[in-house]
């Protein structure tokens, strides 16, 4: 036989075949919407600087008053809201902790490095900068 | 087997996703729900207080930490899935285009803040 063997690829579909693999690909895709807010918080900081910082936010917070600015956050939240649970979901794979011999349950290590300091800092963030 | 880099850009991405799940969320609901008003009044004492809190040098090197590092975490995890979807044989120039606008944008991060 002549030639390298070439496993044959199934095409771009190949996560819609299985719950898991789809699961993995929804997973993946929230990177998208990280990706789309993160050019949007950019657009909103560049809006805080030059001299008239606090007077151009303000008439950017009037603007962001809207159906579609607050569905776009809305979406966003959800894509961003999901990879942080699936993130911290996938600590205890990543880096397994041992105390001794013993290893730190999942849940618990889950907690302590995700949820913990998720909530930590988001009620820092939010007491710094909001009414 | 051949040198990588793999692991260097798994790490940015690590830290990346790390950075972004902990900040991230409650900014969106910051910008997207709790701030905006359409009382101008309102609208001038909430941008005065947010202006006050990101001028302040130490909120700017953590926000451009965190908004880079959540950059490189989306193009890590953007270019393993666009091979994965497909595009596997343009794999290394696709790779090098994410890590580059991953670049930009975190640049582009530290410009806009330092001008806060």
């Amino acid at each position: 036989m002549s030639g390298k063997y070439h496993r044959p690829w199934p095409g771009p579909s190949w996560f819609l075949g299985r719950r898991g693999y789809v699961k993995f690909m929804v997973r993946e895709l929230t990177s998208v919407f990280l990706a789309v807010y993160l050019v949007m918080l950019l657009v909103f900081l560049a809006r805080l600087g030059g001299g008239d910082g606090p007077e151009s936010f303000a008439a950017l917070l009037q603007e962001l008053w809207s159906p579609g600015w607050t569905v776009l956050h809305a979406v966003t939240l959800i894509g961003v809201v999901w990879h942080a649970i699936t993130f911290f979901a996938a600590t205890p794979q990543a880096m397994p902790v041992f105390i001794g011999e013993k290893r730190v349950p999942g849940p618990l290590l889950i907690f302590t490095t995700g949820y913990a300091p998720w909530i930590v800092v988001s009620l820092l963030v939010v007491w710094l900068i909001c009414p | 087997m051949a040198k990588s880099s793999e692991a260097f850009f798994w790490s940015l991405f690590s830290a990346g996703g790390v950075a972004a799940a902990l900040f991230i969320p409650a900014i969106i609901l910051s910008t997207g729900f709790l701030l905006p008003t359409n009382d101008p009044e309102d609208a001038l004492a909430r941008a005065q207080k947010v202006h006050g809190v990101v001028a302040h040098p130490i909120t700017k090197i953590v926000l451009a930490g965190v908004i880079g590092l959540a950059f490189f975490h989306c193009a890590h995890r953007i270019q393993h899935t666009a091979k994965d979807l497909g595009l596997r044989p343009v794999g290394g120039p696709l790779a090098a285009a994410c890590y580059l606008l991953a670049l930009a944008g975190t640049i582009a991060a530290a410009v806009v803040l330092w001008r806060v």
